[in-house]
This record gives structure tokens, sequence and C-alpha cells, in this order.
């Protein structure tokens, strides 16, 4: 197979595309894990419920948009509501017990579905306007949604960074990070902080779910699958930070990306072509923990750790 | 304005505070003394409900405060800046100060960015450094602009001269004086007796939980012994 | 340990005047309760005892401690159980409860008591040979009459002897009939008329919808039997593999040791059957496969005791490449996942495609973004493309083949990827899209229209050929236990009966090949949208008749 520059264009514009995607998971994952000293396995299925409620109300508003922007709050609502109810008496427990009580989640919510639903995966369909291409250079075509996945994570991602940095619920998220007892005893309900914390990282888990919906397939159980990964993206990045987390998400996005599409003809120039087959895919597939291996071994904290964490 | 009324505190089975009492009047500046491990911090954890005292009464302009969340407490108008400094090592000075900052009781003149800088005017030239990266006491003035920040009606300073150089320690001295000039109610736990015999109206000495002795300051310079005895001077 | 439970109403006749029961009826209800536990398991006395040679079970001791009262009106329950079995003796333990207030418990132990032989001749029927001579009260079969020999002077005539064992006229039982009656005693599980089989399947996660069409229709299969496996009780035990060889193992010793399962069947993953059937088989128990069809089981690793309703893997997309080659298209791009199965299906494609694979490409196994490999394709420009994607992985390749704009330009054929379970998700994605199978819900057989009919109806969908294997594997462990009267300790001739597969599959009539995989038909079906809207499978074509796989002469098995 020959390799040309259009064709590398167009599998890192792929991989910028799953970059953004997992960003989106690993953004609410690492809030919650770095500024609660929470791990929240069933982030996944938050991910899952957005792409069912966009779906469904897509399905009764007609417009795949409208339903992407009711999803939005609907999971927010969701995420907070599972706060209140199942994970505040949680944060004083050591990460054993968190682990068993939000896989128990995991299992609760792929069960849920599964009655609502049903297990079989449910038809959503791209809205018409982006079901074209958009040529990125002449003769380099390139799916419109997934262009506007592009948009929206980048857009995402500058929102987010305003937020964080910029305004003053961001300065106590961070305050919150590395002291919480002096947040607290500076007047800030931190409770409550926690709790739009984790609705926020619950909304863009259910943002990430809604725009997976018409390329992926929607059913019980989609969310662990990614789930992995996004743990990858958060732990090479650094626990607690957004900036790691963006990095992190590009990084694994590309590597995979590119690890699937160039690593066999590139080994097939070092070894033979039967052998490159057999390495080529084993290869590409454990590429990213081979990265986060290197990333835990040279730099345990992930590239970029967040600061102030003791 | 503060009442506490013996209040015992213990954490888990080991008790602290055996009936604390103490109180703090409108414009007062009160003291809080004795050696370390007399439970000094511990009576301050509890008055900002960050440790829960298992009996005694709170009250803060006549509002009972015990059982209330920290963030209730600090709301009620009570600013803390704690033993240790605890400033938010990941914020800018900037930050730290606008973080938290609040003006709940409406004051006409409240404490703002500008306003804490110049009473420090140090703090005004590192705004954009992060709290992490300043020294010891530029640390101490920003964990006491961030303090003021919620412009409280009483403000407890926790060993804030602690490991601090004489000149430091000078300058901090003078900006407690300028707030007390200012009509700042304040709460003060520090081992500096000489300073603080110079700007408190009452002081209140605890041993073993307990307090031993109370008086003004006229009271506690005549008394040798008990300086000698309780404070180690 | 072997039980049996009864209910039993205390009636006016069992009371003193102030509505308690009479002591003695609690030894009455034991004998009744002994009596009925070996009627449960298939041995009610009048015929058990000249089966077996023996006279009766009479009591040798017995005893009861009474806990509480028991009055008129009460339902009493009765536990009865086996206790131990000795060569002479054996011992039965009851209890006697009103709901769950204990009345009362109780011992007997009873002697098994032969024919003697010189007195064989005429010696008495079972059902006159003595007892006590009238029903149990309560009993449910006051017509049987209970040996409760206690009490009759002539088989105390008989016990006598046994008791002080000196005498051999009188046989205390022959060795023949201790060793029929122990051996149908303890075996009783085994031969009890319930058949267990245990099912294994996805149940949970992505995949977990294959595992439920599996499910539904054994359990449809079932109906259709009216909840009978070859004419006994069946108790299915479902069971979880979550896409894992090990859990799946896990899952078969569980239903082999604890269950003590009698068939285990289902599977749809090769790896997992890999694990599993083996397991199953080294403990002399049937492996009925009803989806997954690896070669090593199809050759070397083939067993007497495994048959697969579905097919060699390589088989389906052997069909696939026979018709691409007839279609003479060249240059194809195959893609699978990279697993057991993923290697057959292209194996067996390029067995019968001999034009030019311009590319192989293996993917994660359950990996959902497609596009990098996409654009792989868009750049190598094929003139087609061929692959495996089952369950989950079907859909999203779809999907993102269609809005990679390649569905127009580059023609997609594939195996196991467009069925009944991805069409209602991708709809027109999949549209006119090509497939080989061997069944098909618009076959036209009678087992098939019923199957297919009865499927919609009860669960209101389309079933899928995962369902079809599993209903057709329920059907194929009927004929067998049919054949053997019931006896599940007969697996020669279960086995010689299964390689008849003498039952109405919904393929229409098969023959087993000698490795017990199917010699079937494959047909050429293509993804068609009906006139009410529906997308569905439709058959086009044959492509194979009664095609072999192309292991079958490995496996050493002749018969």
């Amino acid at each position: 197979m020959t390799v040309t520059v259009a064709l590398v264009l167009e599998q890192t514009l792929n991989g910028l595309q799953y970059g953004v995607m997992l960003f989106l998971m690993a953004a609410g994952l690492t809030l919650v894990f770095g500024i609660m000293n929470f791990v929240n396995l069933a982030h996944g299925s938050l991910y899952m419920v957005g792409a069912y409620l966009a779906t469904a109300f897509a399905a009764w508003s007609g417009s795949f948009v409208l339903g992407a922007a009711l999803a939005l709050p609907a999971t927010l609502l969701v995420g907070i509501v599972v706060e209140v109810v199942a994970l505040r008496t949680l944060y004083e427990r050591d990460h054993l017990d968190q682990v068993l009580a939000t896989f128990g989640l995991i299992l609760f919510f792929n069960e849920l579905i599964a009655i609502i639903w049903g297990r079989a995966a449910i038809y959503t369909s791209l809205p018409p306007f982006l079901g074209g291409h958009i040529r990125v250079l002449p003769g380099v075509p390139y799916p419109a949604y997934r262009a506007g996945i592009i948009l929206v994570g980048v857009t995402v991602a500058v929102l987010l960074w305003v937020l964080v940095t910029r305004t003053r619920l961001g300065m106590r998220i961070r305050a919150g990070a590395s002291n919480r007892t002096m947040v607290s005893a500076l007047g800030v309900n931190i409770r409550l902080l926690y709790t739009l914390v984790f609705g926020l990282g619950a909304a863009l888990a259910g943002l990430a779910g809604a725009m997976a919906g018409p390329i992926y397939s929607v059913q019980p159980g989609m969310g662990e699958a990614i789930l992995i990964q996004v743990f990858v993206v958060i732990v090479i990045g650094g626990i607690g930070s957004i900036r790691g987390a963006m990095v992190g998400a590009i990084v694994v996005g590309m590597a995979d990306t590119l690890g699937r599409a160039f690593l066999k003809p590139m080994l097939a120039t070092v070894i033979s072509p039967p052998a490159a087959d057999k390495a080529g895919p084993a290869l590409a597939s454990m590429l990213i923990y081979l990265l986060m291996a290197a990333v835990l071994f040279f730099r345990p904290e992930g590239l970029f750790p967040a600061r102030g964490r003791s | 304005m503060l009442t506490v009324d013996s209040i015992e505190t213990a954490y888990g089975v080991s008790q602290v505070l055996f009936g604390v009492s103490l109180a703090v009047g409108a414009g007062q500046v009160v003291t809080l003394l004795g050696r370390n491990g007399m439970g000094k911090t511990t009576t301050v954890r509890s008055i900002m409900g960050i440790a829960r005292p298992r009996a005694g009464t709170i009250q803060f302009e006549g509002r009972a405060i015990h059982g209330l969340p920290p963030y209730r407490v600090a709301q009620a108008g009570l600013g803390l800046v704690p033993e240790g400094r605890q400033v938010f090592p990941n914020l800018t000075v900037r930050e730290n100060l606008v973080a938290t900052a609040a003006n709940r009781a409406g004051s006409a003149d409240p404490w703002r960015v500008e306003p804490v800088f110049e009473l420090f005017p140090q703090l005004a030239a590192r705004a954009r450094s992060l709290g992490g990266a300043l020294s010891g006491g530029e640390q101490q003035m920003l964990a006491i602009g961030r303090a003021l920040m919620t412009n409280p009606r009483l403000l407890i300073l926790d060993e804030a001269t602690e490991g601090l150089a004489p000149l430091v320690r000078a300058e901090i001295w003078r900006c407690v004086e300028r707030l007390k000039a200012g009509g700042q109610s304040l709460l003060l736990i520090d081992k500096d007796v000489g300073a603080l015999t110079r700007i408190a109206d009452a002081h209140y000495i605890l041993e073993k939980g307990q307090i031993v002795w109370s008086g003004t300051s006229a009271d506690l310079r005549a008394r040798a012994d008990i300086q000698h005895r309780y404070l180690g001077v | 340990m072997i039980e049996h439970t009864t209910e039993v109403p205390v009636r006016w006749s069992d009371v003193d005047p102030a509505g308690v029961v009479f002591y003695p009826r609690f030894f009455e209800w034991y004998d009744l309760g002994c009596e009925l536990l070996f009627a449960s398991l298939g041995l009610p006395w009048p015929e058990a005892f000249p089966r077996y040679d023996i006279v009766g079970v009479p009591i040798v001791e017995s005893g009861s401690k009474f806990v509480s009262p028991a009055r008129y009106g009460d339902v009493l329950t009765i536990r009865s159980k086996v206790a131990w079995v000795r060569e002479k003796t054996f011992r039965m333990e009851h209890e006697i409860s009103v709901g769950s207030r204990l009345c009362s418990t109780g011992f007997e132990v009873r002697a098994w008591v032969g024919r003697p032989e010189v007195a064989r001749r005429d010696a008495p029927r079972p059902a006159d040979s003595g007892g006590s001579g009238r029903a149990a009260p309560g009993s449910v079969r006051p017509d049987v009459r209970p040996d409760v020999p206690g009490l009759s002077p002539a088989l105390f005539a008989r016990i006598a002897p046994l008791a002080s064992g000196r005498r051999s006229t009188v046989r205390t039982i022959t060795r023949v009939a201790l060793v029929g009656l122990l051996a149908a005693l303890i075996a009783a599980p085994a031969a009890a008329q319930t058949v267990k089989i245990g099912f294994i399947t996805t149940l949970s996660g992505p995949q977990g919808i294959i595992g439920e069409h599996m499910k539904n229709s054994v359990e449809l299969a079932l109906d259709h039997l009216g909840r009978k496996v070859g004419g006994l009780d069946v108790e299915m035990i479902y069971g979880d593999d979550q896409v894992k060889p090990d859990v799946g193992k896990q899952l078969a010793d569980e239903m082999l040791k604890k269950h003590k399962v009698h068939f285990v069947s289902g599977v749809i993953w090769s790896n997992v059957m890999l694990a599993v059937a083996p397991t199953v088989t080294s403990a002399g128990t049937f492996m009925i496969g009803t989806n997954a069809g690896p070669h090593e089981l199809a050759g070397k690793m083939c067993h007497e005791l495994f048959f697969t309703t579905s097919w060699q893997n390589d088989q389906t997309p052997e069909a696939m490449g026979k018709y691409m080659q007839d279609q003479n298209i060249t240059d194809v791009y195959a893609m699978a996942p990279n697993y057991a199965a993923g290697k057959d299906m292209i194996s067996g494609f390029k067995r019968y495609f001999k034009n030019k694979v311009v590319a192989e490409v293996y993917t994660q196994l359950g990996q959902q973004d497609y596009q990098a490999e996409i654009s792989q394709i868009r750049a190598a420009n094929p003139k087609a493309v061929f692959v495996f994607y089952p369950g989950g992985m079907g859909i999203q390749f779809l999907k993102q083949y269609a809005q990679a704009g390649l569905r127009g330009q580059i023609p997609l054929y594939s195996v196991y990827t467009v069925d009944e379970i991805s069409l209602p998700a991708v709809k027109e994605a999949a549209l006119g899209q090509f497939e080989t199978r061997y069944w098909s819900p618009d076959l036209k057989n009678e087992a098939n229209q019923k199957y297919v009919g009865e499927f919609r109806k009860k669960y209101g969908k389309a079933p899928v050929f995962y369902g079809a294997q599993s209903y057709d594997g329920i059907m194929l462990i009927d004929a067998a236990i049919r054949a053997v009267k019931g006896d599940l300790t007969n697996k020669k001739d279960m086995i010689a009966a299964m390689r008849r597969a003498d039952y109405k599959s919904t393929r229409g009539p098969y023959k087993y090949n000698v490795n017990h995989f199917p010699i079937e038909n494959f047909y050429l079906l293509k993804a068609v949208q009906n006139p009410d809207g529906e997308f569905a499978m439709q058959i086009q074509r044959t492509v194979f008749e009664n095609h072999k796989d192309a292991y079958s002469a490995e496996c050493p098995m002749k018969w």
C-alpha cells in the first residue's frame, strides 16, 4: 500500500476526531478523580445515558441537534441525581469501596437501559446536513459529521479551559482539588461544588454519547468499551488536569489511529510481510498501553500533572 | 459577638477539650494562649465547624453555630487564617484572593483586591505568582488577605507569625494593629506574648483542654508567674 | 441427598376431641413420605419391588420427637429424605411442619427384604405382601397399599431370620436387587425424570442481544415441547460468559459439578467454545454447540460427545468466496476481528476465492471505530470489500462505511454482519448488502415457519440465525432423549440418535458429517426492505448444496 500525504492527513484528522471524543469523556473523569479523589467507573454509563437520551429526544423532536441539546441538561440532571443519591456517602471511603459501588452502578444502568429500550442496538441516523463530506484538501474528502465532532470537541475544550482558568467557579474547583477543608472554611459549600463538578462531568460524557450515537452502536454496555481508553488518557495526561486530559486524549487518539493505519506497512519494511501481518494488528492494539507504561515509567505523575496535588 | 460555652471536643476516643468557654466582644482583640498541644487549634477548629464539639454551645451574634458545617460558619461572618497558612498552591495570588471572596454582610466599604494589595504591597508585586511559589511570609499575608476578602466580622488568626523572620513578624503585627484600628474584631492564637499584650484587650490561657486563666493585658503583664507557668516565658 | 416433599391436610379422623392430632398418625405420615419419595424417583413400590426382586421394606426401628402439636385443618408439609443406605437396611428421616413451624421429626430404619429363594414360586405378589392393610390417612393415592410391614406377622417371619443372619434359605436380599436398587437410589438425580441443560451464552454487555435471542429461542422450543425435553421435565441453567473464555470455562465447571447437568449447550464465541467444549466432553457430558464452530473441534479435537447445530466457521465464508469467485470479482480487501473465528472466516473465504486479496486486515475484537481502517480502504481502492463483523461491531462498521461514502463506491460483501439483529439498527446503511448463510427466516419448511411465526408472535421481532440454531439444539436433545426413552445414562444410543439428526430442523432436513458438524446448504441472502417497511434478509439463490466442512478428514472419529 502506498502511503500518500492525503492519506496521512486523513488519518491525522481521524486521530484528532477520536482524540476529542476521548477528551470529552476524560475531562469529566479527571475532574471528578482529581478534585473529589473519587474513582467513578460508572462514567461510561453516563456516556451511554447521554447517547440514549439524545436518540430518544431526537426521535421525539425530529431534530438531531435539538435531541443532543436536550440530552446535555438531562444527563447533567442524571449525574446530579446519581451524585446526591448514591455517591456522596462514598467520598470518605477508600478507593476499593468506590470501585465496587460504581461498578454496581454500571450494572444498574445497563439493566435499566435494557429494561427501558431493550438490549438491541437502536437506530440513530445522521442529520442530513451533516451526512455529506467536506473537502479538506483537493481530493481529500472528510465526513462532515466527524469534522463537526472535532469542531464541537475543540470548542468545548476552549470553553472548559476558560471555565477552569478564568472564572471564580473554576478557581474554586482548582482550590477544592488542593485543599477542600480550607475552601469550606472560607464559606464555599464544597458538597454543592462537588455535585456541580460531577454534573458537569456527566454532561460532558453525555455530549460525547450524544455525538457517538450516529456513528457507533447505541446499546447497553456501550460505555465500558470506551472507558478503558479514557482511563489510559487520564493516566497519560496526569490525573486531575484538564490540560493533561486534552493532551492525553490527542496522544491516545493519534497513537491508536495512526498505529492501526500505518504500523503494519511500517513493520513490513523492517520484517517480512507475513510476520508484519501477524505482529502489526497485535502491536497496534497494544500501542496505547505501551505508551501508558512508558509514561508511567518516565513520568509517573503523567505528562501534565495537576499542580498542587499532594 | 462570639460566645463559646463549655465545649468538649474529641477526636475519636481521645478528648482534647474539656469545657472551654471564652467570649469575644465586637471590636475586641482577644487572644488564646497556651503551649503546644493544649487545644488551641482544636478550639479554633471547633468554632469553625471543622471539628464537632460533643457538648457545649457556640453562639455568634446571637445565633447558635455549633453543629453547622464549616461553610455555614464562614458564611455567618467568621474568617479563618489557619495554622500553617494553607494557601491554595495551584492558584495565583490574585486567584487565591478572588476565589472565595464575598461580602455577605453587605459592608459599604468591603475588602477587595486593591485594599489588600495596599495592606500588603509585597503581594501586589507577586499577583500572578502561584500560591505555592511564595515565601512563608508572603503566604501568611496571602492567607490573611484571603480571609479578609470574605469580609468577616470576626477574624481568627491561628499561629499567624509562627516560623517567620522577625522582620516579617513585625510586618504582620503592624497589619494586625491596622485591622484593630479599623474596628475589626480579632481572635488571635500566638506565642508572641510581648506583641499580644501590646495589641490585645483580653487573654485566655488554655492548659490541657481547659481555660486556666483569663484577664486583661494589664493583668497578664503583671503576672509573670502565670506567664512562666503556662506559657514558658 | 435424595429428598421428597409432600403436603397433607389434617382430617377429622386424625384428631382427638380437642382437635389435636393423635401421635400415631405421625408414623403413618412418615410411611407415606417414604412411599412417595420412592414414587418420585420413578420407583413406585408396586412396580419397583418386583423389578428389583424385593418383597418389601419393613420398618425395623422407628422413632419420633414431637415438637409442637398439629391441629385439625392444618396443612402439613412432610419432608422426607434418605439419610443413608447400607447393604441390608436404609434410614429415612422425616420432618413434619405447618408452614415454618416444626411439628415433629422422625426416622425409620427399613430393611431390604428379598424373596426367599425356596419360596419364590409361591411368594405373594408384592401388592399383597403384608403391610398394615390399610391406606395411610391422607394418602393421595389410596388405591396403592403401602408396605408398612412392621406389623405384619408374615413379614416378621421373614425378617427374623434376616435379623439373626444365619439362614441362607431366606436371603435378605438378592445381590442383584440390592445393587440395582442402590444404584437407582444413589444415581437418583441422574435417573430422575428431570433433564438438566446448561446453556452458556452472552447475556450482558453489547453482545447481550445475541444471548437474548438464543435464550428466547430455547424458551420457545421448550414451549413447543410442552416444557418437557424427551418427555422428561427439564431444568435450564443459563450462564453469561461475558465473551470471556475463562468465564465460560468456569460456568461449564459449575454446571457440571454443582448442577450436574446432562447437556451443556449454547456458546456464541469460538474462543469461548475452545475453552468450554473440552471441559464438558472430558467430563463425559454432552456438548451441543449452537453457534461457534472453530476448526479445531471439526478436525483433530472432534469428540463423540460434541455436536453442533450450526456450522463450521469456514463454511459460510467459503460460500461467499465461491459466490464472489463466480462473479469474477477481483482485488478484494478482507477484514475481520482478530480472534479465532476471524481467522477461520478469512481462511474459509480464501479457500474458494482464488482471485487476488489485496489486503487482510485484522482489527481488535470489540473495536468501535473503524474510520482509520475505512480511510485505508479508500486509499487502497479495491474492487470489493469482504468483512466478518458479528454483533455490535457489524452495526458500527456498516454505519461508518456508509457515512464515509464508500457504500456506493466499493461494494461490500459480508458474513455474520448483516442479520436480523443489526438490520433494525443500521436500516438503509445495509440495504442491498449480500451475505451467505445456511438459514434465513424466509426458508420455506414447516419447522421454520412455525419457529419464525411463533417467535415473532411471542417476542415481537424477527428471529436471527443464532436463535434458530439454539431452537434446533433443544430439538436435537429432545430427539436424543426420546430415542433412549428417557434413560439419560444411555449415552451410546443418544449419540447414535443425534447422528441421525432425526428431528424437524428449522433449516430443513440435514445430515451429520463424521465430526458431528452438519452437512447443509448455504444460500446467498440480500438485505431488502419489505413492502411493510421492515428490513429483512431474503434468499437469492443456493450457493452450496449439502456442503461439507474442510476439516472432517482430520477427525479420527469413525461411524
